[in-house]
């Protein structure tokens, strides 16, 4: 799996790619918490890349989606994970655990960091 | 009965040799490329399992992977000498909760029941023994979807002339014949888009047949080398006929 960082004004956009299983799911974790501790709580992770997600990987996103939505930027806003480009067979899986409901989901990463 | 086993420590980076283990029971089985993946995933998650939990504090043991593909179905089975491990006892992730209340265990063994046709567990004096099941279709002759091409199969013509064929491969079609009678000319561009189908089937071991050449286009085949590498008939009938006689066996 590799991760690819880029650090907007208001949004990080990390790109993933390859495969986020249990071995790989603990890199992305820390990257994203990496981001965390400088304070940046607007992310879009773009899995268009991604050929294959397993639990552990499922595990990583929402449990990075719960902290970033309990920081608050300011009292209006607060944090976010959204995601952009995902590959059929990743959306498969989403929708099979119910997970699409759970995110905010775009296209492309374009659109998704707009939307912050 | 295609069968073989393999051992490897209880590790999380065993997880990628498991993954060509079971490939290569996928492609044995001759499985849709949407079939493997389920499996894929269902054995990954499996092992995962296992890895995570059955040895917990003590050295790390092994774990024991076998299958075997009989009539139509691929059995995948993983021994552990772990602690006792039933999946059965961890309890459904709650699919359609909020997000507030979204908890993420008991996804990875939710997703297995979801990929596979059964899944069995048994604990007893040799250890935790998970046996999952998948039974697949054989392709049949029935499945052969056929194409006809026509016109210039030039940088322009092929684009447009593939689309069918190219959409056709990516909803997992596993036998195609191409025929190629009103085709007149082939540069190429046509032959390289035949060749990523023909990579694409042979990945599946899928079958690509082409038919109908005209000279002009036949003589490209030729002075390429890849009338050797394509599967070639001179009418449809032939490459209909091939194809019930290599069934038969």
């Amino acid at each position: 799996m590799e991760i690819t960082h880029k650090r907007m004004n208001r949004v990080d956009l990390i790109q993933v790619s390859g495969r986020l299983d249990a071995m790989q799911a603990p890199a992305l974790k820390q990257k994203i918490e990496e981001l965390f501790t400088e304070g940046r709580y607007r992310i879009v992770l773009d899995l268009s890349a991604l050929e294959y997600v397993a639990s552990p990987g499922l595990r990583v996103l929402i449990e990075a989606r719960k902290k970033a939505r309990d920081w608050k930027i300011t009292d209006l806003e607060g944090g976010d994970i959204r995601l952009a480009g995902l590959p059929s067979r990743i959306r498969e899986v989403f929708d099979l655990t119910g997970f699409t409901s759970l995110f905010e989901i775009y296209p492309n990463a374009t659109e998704a960091v707009g939307s912050f | 009965m295609p069968s073989a086993s393999l051992t490897v420590p209880a590790q999380l980076d065993s997880l990628s040799v498991i993954g060509e283990f079971v490939n290569s029971a996928t492609r044995q089985a001759k499985m849709s490329e949407r079939e493997a993946w389920q499996v894929q995933l269902a054995v990954d998650e499996a092992a995962t399992n296992i890895i995570q939990h059955a040895y917990n504090d003590q050295a790390t043991g092994n774990i024991r992977i076998e299958w075997s593909i009989n009539e139509g179905e691929l059995r995948v089975t993983l021994m552990d000498k772990g602690q006792p491990f039933d999946p059965s006892s961890v309890p459904e992730p709650d699919i359609s909760s909020p997000f507030e209340g979204r908890q993420a265990g008991g996804l990875g063994i939710y997703l297995m029941h979801k990929m596979m046709d059964d899944v069995q567990y048994v604990f007893d004096a040799s250890g935790n023994t998970l046996t999952m099941r998948k039974r697949f279709a054989e392709p049949a002759v029935a499945d052969l979807l056929r194409f006809n091409l026509s016109g210039r199969l030039d940088a322009r013509g092929t684009v447009s002339s593939m689309t069918p064929i190219n959409a056709a491969v990516e909803a997992g079609a596993r036998m195609i014949l191409i025929d190629l009678t009103h085709v007149s000319f082939l540069s190429s561009s046509g032959l390289r888009a035949l060749l990523l189908v023909r990579r694409e089937m042979n990945e599946r071991q899928g079958i690509l047949m082409l038919c109908g050449l005209q000279p002009q286009v036949d003589e490209v085949f030729v002075m390429t080398g890849f009338s050797q590498v394509f599967d070639i008939y001179r009418t449809t009938s032939d490459a209909l006929q091939a194809l019930s006689t290599r069934s038969e066996h």
